[in-house]
């Protein structure tokens, strides 16, 4: 192959490839900044801070979870289809640290 | 010697571009802790107002010039309305996102991570979201497949950026989104059947990218590959062509969008 393809090819390869890396999956815990962070405002609350969330569980499902899966189906089935809107919590939640962040110094 | 000077020249090159272009994935121009809360609170709000117990939400984690046509949001995921147990002890109503993420030292590989709406737009570089809200029935299915163990049966870890979504040996977010939502509806069933009920149903998105520069991708990007597309024109599962496809089965009840203004407004799909 002659130099100038192979430069062809290779100045290709530097500037073809950056519109597929869509990075749009790469993890971004709140958890990092959350602590520093502090206080967050702009109307999420007047006085909201992060609420560190351990763990979760569908609300269809609560009471349900850890019994027989007929129970749990029979949460989903009790779940109106004209049920109105839901409450949600005023505290923007996010994850509590990843392990490694928990025993940095 | 010359020659041998020029292909070093140009590895090096290669080589020391990678992380810049793998650093663009993290890099500046995202959402602030404060932007991220906030929006993430219009979100829950907007799905709760609805009813939503599960929805399917979609967030863009690059600025849309640098997307290709055609691709409009970059990391879709579930939002399954949940009791959230605080540190404190303490319980509150709010939305858990179901989320297939890249390993950040890893790329091509990704795990399923369960976080909630401030982490879920940190990685975003700008507040638009997308919204689909699936039919009563159909997220009464969806909840219960992805609170039972068939839900991370369906992961798979080999990532690339543009799987396949009719093979096997690659996936992505979207695609995870979308094989949990075909297991919801036919049930448990062979991969392998998965898959060739979706090549008869699913339209996939053709990545509207030259084959050179797909190839260059393939070689110089580690989240980029092209062995699951088998020399076939590449395509692959994004939020539009999720949403095309739950419109034309009639899966859905609501899909919007949020725009930057915190106004929300019909989603074209």
């Amino acid at each position: 192959m002659k130099m100038h393809k192979k430069l062809l090819i290779g100045l290709t390869a530097l500037f073809a490839a950056g519109p597929l890396l869509a990075g749009g999956s790469t993890q971004h815990s709140a958890a990092a900044v959350q602590h520093s962070a502090g206080a967050v405002s702009h109307g999420v609350t007047a006085s909201a801070k992060l609420g560190a969330a351990v763990t979760s569980v569908p609300l269809q499902l609560v009471g349900a979870v850890g019994q027989a899966s007929g129970e749990a189906g029979k949460a989903l089935a009790d779940w109106s289809d004209a049920d109105g809107p839901l409450p949600v919590s005023d505290k923007p939640l996010a994850a509590n640290p990843s392990p490694d962040q928990m025993i940095k110094p | 010697m010359k020659h041998q000077l020029l292909n070093v020249l140009i590895l090096l090159a290669i080589v020391i571009t990678l992380p810049a272009q793998a650093g663009s994935q993290a890099g500046g121009g995202e959402l602030s802790v404060e932007q991220a809360a906030l929006t993430g609170k219009q979100l829950e709000r907007a799905l709760a107002e609805r009813g939503a117990r599960v929805a399917i939400v979609a967030r863009v984690g690059r600025p849309r010039d640098q997307l290709p046509e055609g691709i409009r949001y970059t990391h879709v995921a579930y939002a399954v309305y949940s009791q959230v147990q605080l540190a404190d002890g303490s319980s509150v109503p709010g939305y858990t996102f179901y989320n297939l993420y890249q390993r950040t030292d890893r790329p091509d590989v990704s795990d399923l991570v369960n976080d909630y709406a401030t982490d879920f737009y940190l990685g975003a570089v700008m507040q638009e979201t997308a919204v689909l809200i699936p039919k009563p029935e159909v997220q009464r299915r969806l909840l219960k497949l992805i609170a039972s163990p068939g839900y991370a049966q369906l992961h798979n870890p080999d990532y690339s950026v543009i799987a396949n979504p009719y093979d096997l040996s690659r996936q992505n977010c979207t695609e995870m989104v979308l094989d949990v939502l075909q297991t919801a509806l036919y049930g448990e069933q062979a991969p392998a059947q998965r898959k060739a009920d979706l090549k008869a149903w699913f339209v996939a998105q053709p990545v509207n990218i030259s084959p050179l520069k797909l190839l260059a991708g393939s070689i110089a990007v580690p989240d980029v590959s092209l062995s699951d597309h088998h020399g076939e024109r590449v395509r692959t599962a994004t939020f539009g062509s999720l949403g095309r496809y739950m419109a034309r089965y009639q899966l859905l009840s609501d899909s919007f969008e949020i725009g930057e203004d915190g106004q929300q407004r019909a989603l074209t799909l």
